[in-house]
């Protein structure tokens, strides 16, 4: 039935097929222990994690509130020493009649309210439990089933079987016929000890290796929810959630990009945060491992990280977009009428863009102090009906305008003569290079113009042709497509060969621009090539 | 007299939605990652962040579409944990581990190629060819255009003719008519 499938076709059966036989049942079963794991499933390797103690205090002062029975006394003498929500790495363990081994910290248990979950090299499990004193009885365990040594199922068949559990001090130990299982307390990071400080790397480590990092590499979770940092060449960003003492990150993101020599450590931090974690602080040291990698981080001094170079104006205004919001000019109060700006954006590489609504323009923008100044503008030239209406903003009044002001983050202030023009930031949406490739590809595509094409004959050629487009991260942050091709410009008369550089600030402009403000003008918005 | 309205359709249970998806997860995350070793674990995962958020994605108009958007999330978290443990190991002049190729029995040299590929081209192709995805679903599935999901299945195509000889499909992407997804 496959003879006819291709090789690919008959690969994508194969693997259906292979799929479809799995008993789901089990794996159904399967999924029911795995709840409440609090653990990524998709750890490969492990990494010790050298965990401070943190006194029994601090951290049974939850209440038992849904234990599973009776009082969760430890150890005589012990008052209600609660388990519950605490994180143990396995030591050492004799397991059914086997000799002590030592463990590299791959194998973890977690007590939930009623069940237990963890990881075992490089399978979760889970189960449910029951507790009463120093009496202990674990339920049949789910596990995942990677192939990864036999360390694991040993482990979980002893955790099975254990009956007694101690806790002292930071050690916990679970024995049964033959068996102890001897734990030491992953203290965790307390999540108000690490959430709205300001976090600096100190070290990078991984596997062997320990260095110290380039640049001023950060890492702040704010308590609404949000991170913020860099990798010390590129920005964080993203969502996090808190879910017992770990950090799971709903969104991470960066933007930016690094030069080789930072590639390493971008990789490392990124690997390390971004499935989220489980981090230690000692006072005022933060320590994040995952995988073969770890982090080091210290406290901002004063508890606050130094404030960054104070950017200015230029520098504020690079990279940016704005959307115009009200104004005065020569006539008045200004309205927002057909031939309207609808706003503006300025590249890193200070190249101003807008739009009057029908044509695309751009500028070299001189930016020196309080003070900007459009160069040649350079517009494309679609034949545009002109409608004369003096009180509605219109280009004239952006190119009459000679300063500008930032007010607070979010708005920005040009003045000339007679002139005041009002702009709120626009958002971008295109900080993420891939997200910004996707866009513009999936653009082209969508409009039909074929980039990749033979550059037709000169005499051929109506309105604009576009050829030899190339479409990656060219100059980040700021060129990310390069086009050359031919236009012919509305009379028909003339074409000339052109190259543009496609850059997010232009692309900004178009969304902030009106919104069938078509690709093919925006791309020539650009000097022609003079060759 | 008004037309009696037709019974609404039954929202699937977790435990019927769990029997029907989780050999697909298990496929799509092999596919995508490149490892079948690890699919499994990947499509519980996902399987379960449905269940814990099924309150929520079960009013959702596709929660099919929901958790392959997550299994093909997890496989290409994977992919990139991999990759960079390979790049540091590499660097340290250390072993790199395998990342259990995929068995022989199901094409290992086709999959090498499908691996070779970037991760939304990866993506798109296991739900062209796994799961007989249209060029919207697909567009709908990755959270991309899908002018951009054409895109990338047209790059993944022209790739995997060059590696593979005998490719074999020849409709350009989104020409074809594919039937429906059920």
């Amino acid at each position: 039935m496959t003879d006819d499938l291709s090789p690919l076709e008959s690969a994508f059966h194969a693997l259906r097929s292979d799929a479809a036989r799995l008993d789901t049942a089990a794996a159904r079963v399967s999924l029911q222990g795995r709840r409440g794991i609090s653990v990524p499933a998709l750890v490969v390797a492990g990494v010790v994690v050298v965990l401070a103690a943190v006194g029994v205090s601090q951290l049974t002062s939850d209440p038992p509130s849904e234990m599973s029975t009776g009082p969760a006394l430890a150890n005589p003498g012990d008052e209600a020493l609660s388990v519950i929500d605490t994180s143990w790495t396995l030591e050492t363990a004799q397991i059914l009649g086997g000799e002590f081994a030592s463990f590299d910290g791959g194998h973890t248990l977690t007590f939930n309210a009623d069940t237990i979950d963890g990881r075992a090299t490089c399978n979760t499990f889970g189960a449910g439990y029951t507790r009463n004193g120093t009496s202990i009885s674990v339920g049949a365990i789910r596990r995942t089933d990677a192939a990864c040594g036999e360390l694991g199922p040993q482990f979980l068949t002893s955790l099975e079987a254990v009956d007694t559990i101690e806790i002292s001090g930071d050690t916990l130990v679970l024995t049964g016929p033959e068996i102890e299982l001897r734990f030491v307390r992953n203290t965790g990071a307390p999540i108000d000890e690490l959430i709205g400080r300001t976090w600096l790397l100190q070290q990078v480590l991984d596997a062997a290796d320990r260095r110290s990092p380039l640049g001023d590499a950060s890492l702040l979770l704010l308590a609404d929810g949000t991170i913020g940092g860099s990798t010390g060449c590129r920005t964080l960003s993203g969502t996090y959630v808190v879910a017992g003492n770990e950090i799971r990150m709903t969104e991470f993101g960066t933007a930016g990009e690094c030069p080789a020599e930072w590639q390493r450590q971008d990789d490392i931090i990124i690997s390390v945060l971004a499935d989220g974690f489980v981090a230690e602080v000692d006072e005022r040291e933060l320590i994040i491992a995952a995988g073969s990698s770890a982090l080091v981080y210290r406290e901002a001094a004063g508890g606050v990280i130094p404030d960054p170079p104070v950017a200015s104006n230029a520098e504020r205004l690079l990279g940016t977009a704005w959307t115009f919001v009200s104004g005065t000019g020569a006539d008045g109060e200004l309205a927002i009428g057909p031939n309207s700006p609808p706003g503006f954006a300025v590249s890193e590489t200070s190249r101003f863009t807008t739009s009057d609504g029908c044509n695309g323009f751009s500028a070299d923008l001189v930016l020196d102090g309080p003070s900007w100044e459009l160069g040649l503008l350079i517009s494309t030239l679609v034949g545009c009906e002109e409608t004369a209406e003096p009180a509605t903003f219109a280009l004239s009044d952006l190119t009459n305008t000679s300063q500008f002001a930032f007010q607070g983050d979010e708005t920005l202030i040009l003045t000339g003569p007679g002139t005041e023009l009002i702009f709120e930031r626009a958002e971008t949406g295109v900080d993420d290079p891939t997200s910004f490739v996707d866009f513009l590809t999936g653009y082209l595509t969508e409009k039909g113009i074929d980039y990749d094409g033979p550059c037709p004959d000169a005499q051929t050629v109506t309105e604009m042709s576009v050829c030899s487009g190339e479409i990656r991260p060219i100059e980040p942050p700021d060129i990310y497509a390069t086009f050359v091709g031919l236009s012919r410009d509305y009379t028909g008369d003339q074409s000339a060969p052109f190259a543009t550089d496609f850059g997010v600030a232009d692309i900004v402009a178009r969304r902030v621009a009106v919104d069938e403000w078509e690709l093919v003008e925006l791309i020539t918005v650009g000097l022609p090539d003079d060759e | 007299m008004s037309e009696p309205t037709p019974p609404a359709e039954p929202t699937p249970t977790f435990d019927a939605l769990f029997a029907a998806e989780y050999p697909k997860m298990v496929a799509l995350a092999a596919a995508v990652s490149g490892s079948r070793l690890f699919a499994e674990d990947m499509a519980q995962e996902a399987l379960h962040r449905l269940e814990r958020n099924w309150p929520k994605v079960s009013r959702l108009e596709s929660p099919g579409g929901w958790v392959r958007r997550v299994t093909i999330n997890l496989a290409l978290s994977q992919r990139r944990r991999f990759t960079n443990d390979v790049k540091a190991r590499t660097r340290l002049g250390r072993p790199t581990h395998q990342l259990n190729p995929m068995p022989a029995e199901l094409h290992a040299p086709i999959w090498h190629a499908v691996g070779a590929l970037p991760g939304k081209q990866r993506a798109a192709v296991a739900l062209r060819y796994l799961e007989d995805r249209s060029i919207d679903e697909i567009a709908q599935i990755l959270d991309i255009a899908p002018a951009t999901a054409r895109v990338h299945l047209h790059r993944a195509h022209n790739a995997l003719r060059e590696s593979l000889p005998d490719f074999g499909p020849t409709d350009p992407p989104g020409s074809e008519q594919r039937r429906p997804h059920d």
